[in-house]
């Protein structure tokens, strides 16, 4: 036994020697970095608690937290629920070539870049010949200016990523009810159960393992949002859709102020820590 | 298998639903693709100003943007991340998984935890390491942050699923530690594999921070980068960054053609059974 | 158990710390300057200037230097960049040091570049021959002891108000405005006689505060007679002029003259050609594209603010590495590239600006050869000062908080101040 523990410890150093150097260190670097004052030209000043002194005072982050709070609580709902209906349908009632080709047709947006994404919905939602306003022209409506109106743009960001993300969150689903063992789902049938108790009773319940992981893959994501933001918005209107994310990116390597961003980096990790902490709890609570 | 609700109005109701949805789904991409074929100026973009199968503004990547090199540099790092991903998400999940190590449960929620960390935290102090190391603009950097903890706890599930028995039957049969690793493990997770494969295909071929951050010269542009920062040049001319945005969609879109079955399956598989 | 993972807690810590502290960054072991002035390569990043279809910047560059390189029996590695996040590129290719970063590069902005040490100081390789010859130099940035830190290429593109003809002789208008009143009731006017179009568009919503301002405020701001850094080169917007700037940029707003998507992405210079738009202020480097267009266009410097006609424009300047291990070579490479050989041809079929040397024979085309011979004094420059961008960026973000009618010009100065004062210097 004495020689497998020498095998496996052989197996993982690799891997493990490329975790701590590339993954952990870093970590606790951008930790000591975020009590010091650094612009990558001159050595670290290591100036304490200031960073973060500033950093409760800074007005532009506190309203990217919020929108970066709106943004999750916009996505990660709606992208689960959505997906859930849309699987539940597929795997109940559709269970054929149709719903399976439309299932593939859903999972489509996954495949593309937020960039790609970004780039076609700035021309579909653009505020003079946009897509979006010509069809909703034809109806008398508008023109909206959708990602110029601090109303609407976060909602738009928001909704282009749930667009994004909704089809690979489908196919887990989907997968996830079709393991539910069809003897349940007959028996619930024969018992007389409606759709929506089969739903309720069943579909819910078995799937809340697939619930719980996706909701926590949302969460954690949805707060590190970048890329949608720097390509749709660039934080704008006036603040209204910039991320904590995109801010860390603006300080670090816009400005190369390394020890501010890292005290915002710092801040996220936490957020989404208590974030995380409270939605366990609230998982947990609901099993009673 | 449910035959009572195909005809009632809920079904039907729902079938459209769906159909919509997934009209919604597909709609923006189709238009991408058509714009990608347009000759526009303004902001209005006629129907026919776009000239199927008429490559201008593909041409105009090629010859003038140079766009083979972020293709070219894209495929690399795909390819190279693929390789390291799989190799030491197998090697290390079998340690975690069929080993006895001392303290190996301490050591996988360590690594286990590195997944709450939001990406930013770590690509500050990457960079600055990287800076130092001489190693901005190489496809090391590229690579690097791509190796995570996703594929050593999903592969730990799979190679968990492998009987013991085999193992140890192969132990009395006298086979080295690298070939049951080789010949038993490897081929018993394939699927587990190819999904890891397909994931870490889609974050290489997407990412976008990190290459923009580590990758300041002009070669060393990913596809992804190179089609965001077309975009800022063009803000009338919709169908070069279009053509862009069509041909980094492109790539994932043929695999995903060729390779449903994966796709779906892997991801079914990671999301239902991680 | 636990024994093991806090020895590899200890050891990610220390490695953490290793690479945090024991780098040498490369504006230190270089500051001092390498007398060796044996390298005979030298790398050379300029920016891509060649929008048409001309000859490519890299043709055109590597033409001309290979006459460099056979004089001075050298090698230029030159490299052509695109404008995206170009001073970001910059800053983190010149931190790479010695072998990565360039040694020859086109800077924009500067203070930072400075400020870190990574710009060589060109005063000794400057002769008396050479401040007679070049007309720009003097425009130049400067370090904190005085010294000329880059060598002026691209001064010009001044911001000019460009008109579409056709619009304001369908609303009746004959005359240019002069005045800021005056230019306020022709928007009106061009608002009354054709409500589809924009009577006047700025760009606010550009990608960041620089370009943003460019255009949109400067122009203004010195013709209120604003000046952006006091005597100390201390940061000087929180003035009067800013206030008569924003609240002119307000009335508009509020009288129509902008909608609510002036604070988009859209691009306004794209309005413009199309005909969706009837005034613009641009760089004078626009006006080929409006003639290409076939727009009716005619243009002025600039409006008579409190302070008199003035405009802003730009200048972009080539710098010397510190790390650069030849910088005679360097300089000698500046001054070719700056030279009427190089430029003439340059001017002529990459991009117009007005001639850097007393002997260069391009002129700009009329009427901005004119404005250069003219209205040279009327020019400014926006000098880069301490975290220029982020307070550029934070100033944009407030002006679109006004042009939403959530904050008063008031107030955007004294927010943006706020921040630059609390959280970007200190």
């Amino acid at each position: 036994m004495h020689w497998q523990a020498a095998y496996g410890i052989a197996y993982i150093t690799p891997g493990m020697l490329i975790f701590l150097v590339f993954c952990i260190a870093p970590i606790f670097m951008t930790l000591f970095y975020s009590f010091t004052e650094y612009n990558l030209a001159q050595p670290p000043e290591w100036i304490a608690l200031e960073n973060y002194a500033k950093v409760f005072s800074n007005t532009q982050l506190r309203k990217a937290l919020v929108n970066t709070v709106i943004y999750v609580i916009i996505t990660v709902p709606l992208q689960t629920i959505v997906a859930m209906l849309v699987a539940n349908f597929l795997a109940e009632y559709l269970n054929n070539r149709y719903g399976r080709f439309l299932r593939s047709v859903i999972f489509i947006p996954t495949l593309a870049s937020y960039v790609a994404a970004a780039s076609v919905w700035e021309v579909i939602l653009a505020s003079k010949g946009g897509l979006l306003n010509e069809i909703l022209g034809i109806f008398g409506v508008g023109p909206v200016n959708w990602l110029g109106d601090p109303k609407t743009a976060l909602i738009c960001v928001s909704l282009v990523a749930v667009w994004k993300s909704v089809g690979y969150f489908t196919i887990i689903f989907y997968a996830g009810i079709m393991n539910v063992d069809v003897s349940v789902r007959e028996a619930a049938l024969i018992d007389g159960a409606t759709p929506r108790q089969r739903f309720w009773y069943i579909t819910v319940p078995l799937l809340k393992p697939i619930t719980y992981l996706n909701v926590t893959l949302g969460i954690i994501w949805s707060f590190q949002a970048f890329d949608i933001v720097y390509k749709l918005t660039g934080g704008g209107p006036f603040g209204a859709t910039s991320t904590v994310a995109y801010i860390i990116y603006a300080y670090a390597f816009q400005d190369f102020r390394i020890g501010y961003a890292s005290a915002v980096a710092v801040l996220l990790l936490a957020v989404i820590l208590i974030v995380h902490f409270v939605q366990q709890h609230f998982f947990e609570g609901k099993e009673d | 298998m449910i035959r009572r609700e195909r005809r009632s109005w809920r079904f039907v109701v729902g079938v459209v639903f769906v159909t919509l949805f997934a009209l919604l789904c597909i709609i923006p991409l189709v238009y991408m693709v058509l714009v990608s074929f347009a000759d526009t100026t303004t902001m209005y973009i006629r129907w026919e100003d776009i000239q199927l199968f008429d490559f201008f503004n593909y041409r105009y990547l090629f010859e003038n943007r140079n766009f083979g090199r972020p293709i070219l540099n894209s495929l690399i790092v795909v390819v190279i991340s693929v390789i390291a991903v799989d190799l030491l998400s197998c090697t290390m999940a079998y340690g975690f998984a069929k080993k006895p190590i001392p303290g190996k449960k301490w050591v996988f929620n360590l690594v286990l935890a590195t997944m709450m960390i939001p990406t930013q935290v770590v690509f500050i102090s990457l960079y600055v390491m990287m800076r130092q190391w001489h190693l901005l603009n190489t496809y090391i950097a590229l690579v690097i942050p791509l190796i995570g903890a996703f594929g050593v706890f999903m592969m730990r599930q799979f190679i968990r699923g492998v009987p013991n028995d085999f193992i140890e039957a192969a132990q009395i049969d006298g086979c080295s530690e690298l070939r049951i690793f080789t010949r038993i493990i490897l081929p018993m997770v394939k699927p587990a594999r190819i999904t890891l494969a397909v994931f870490t295909f889609n974050s290489a071929w997407n990412a976008l921070l990190w290459p923009l951050i580590a990758a300041t010269k002009n070669e060393m542009q990913t596809l992804t980068v190179a089609t965001s920062s077309l975009t800022s040049y063009f803000a009338t001319n919709y169908g070069p960054p279009m053509a862009a945005a069509t041909l980094s969609f492109l790539v994932p879109f043929i695999l995903y053609c060729f390779m449903q079955k994966q796709f779906v399956e892997g991801i079914a598989l990671g999301g239902v059974k991680g | 158990m636990k024994k093991l993972l806090v020895l590899t807690l200890a050891s990610a810590i220390g490695i953490g710390l290793l690479a945090g502290c024991g780098g040498q960054p490369a504006a230190e072991n270089t500051g001092s300057g390498a007398p060796s002035g044996e390298a005979t390569e030298l790398t050379l990043w300029l920016p891509i200037y060649q929008f048409g279809d001309g000859i490519s910047d890299a043709d055109f560059w590597n033409e001309k230097l290979d006459a460099f390189e056979a004089e001075h029996n050298c090698t230029v590695n030159l490299e052509i960049l695109s404008w995206s996040d170009y001073a970001t590129v910059i800053y983190t290719g010149m931190l790479s040091g010695a072998g990565e970063g360039p040694d020859v590069v086109y800077v924009t902005e500067t203070y930072d570049l400075i400020d870190a040490g990574l710009i060589a100081p060109l005063d000794e390789y400057i002769t008396d021959e050479d401040r007679e010859k070049y007309v720009f130099l003097d425009q130049g940035a400067y370090n904190s002891d005085g010294q000329l830190c880059t060598w002026p290429m691209m001064a010009g593109n001044p911001c000019v108000i460009f008109y579409n003809m056709d619009m304001l002789e369908a609303a009746g208008i004959t005359e240019l405005p002069t005045t800021w009143d005056e230019f306020y009731d022709v928007c009106v006017a061009l608002k009354e006689a054709n409500p589809d179009v924009w009577p006047f568009i700025q760009s606010w919503g550009a990608t960041n505060g620089v370009s943003a301002m460019l255009a949109s405020f400067w122009p203004f701001f010195f013709q209120a007679g604003g000046e952006v850094l006091d005597a100390e080169g201390n940061l000087n917007l929180d003035s009067e002029a800013t206030l008569e700037v924003l609240s002119f940029i307000n009335k508009m707003k509020e009288s129509g003259i902008f909608d609510d998507s002036i604070v988009t992405m859209d691009d306004p210079n794209g309005k413009f050609v199309n005909g969706e738009a009837a005034i613009i202020i641009n760089g004078t480097g626009n006006a080929a594209t409006y003639t290409e267009q076939g727009i009716n266009w005619q243009c002025s410097l600039g409006l008579e603010g409190s302070a008199g006609l003035a405009t802003n424009f730009s200048v972009d300047s080539l710098a010397v590495a510190s790390y650069c291990e030849n910088k005679p070579l360097a300089a000698e490479l500046i001054k070719y590239i700056t030279s009427a050989k190089c430029m003439d041809d340059y001017h002529e079929q990459i991009y117009g600006m007005p001639s850097l040397t007393t002997d260069a024979t391009y002129t700009e085309p009329e009427p901005f050869q004119s404005m250069y011979t003219n209205d040279a004094d009327k020019m400014h420059v926006v000098p880069s000062f301490e975290g220029s961008a982020s307070f550029m960026d934070q100033f944009q973000q407030n002006v679109q908080g006004m042009l939403m009618g959530q904050l008063t010009p008031a107030q955007v100065i004294e927010q943006t101040m706020a921040y630059y004062n609390e959280q970007i210097v200190s």
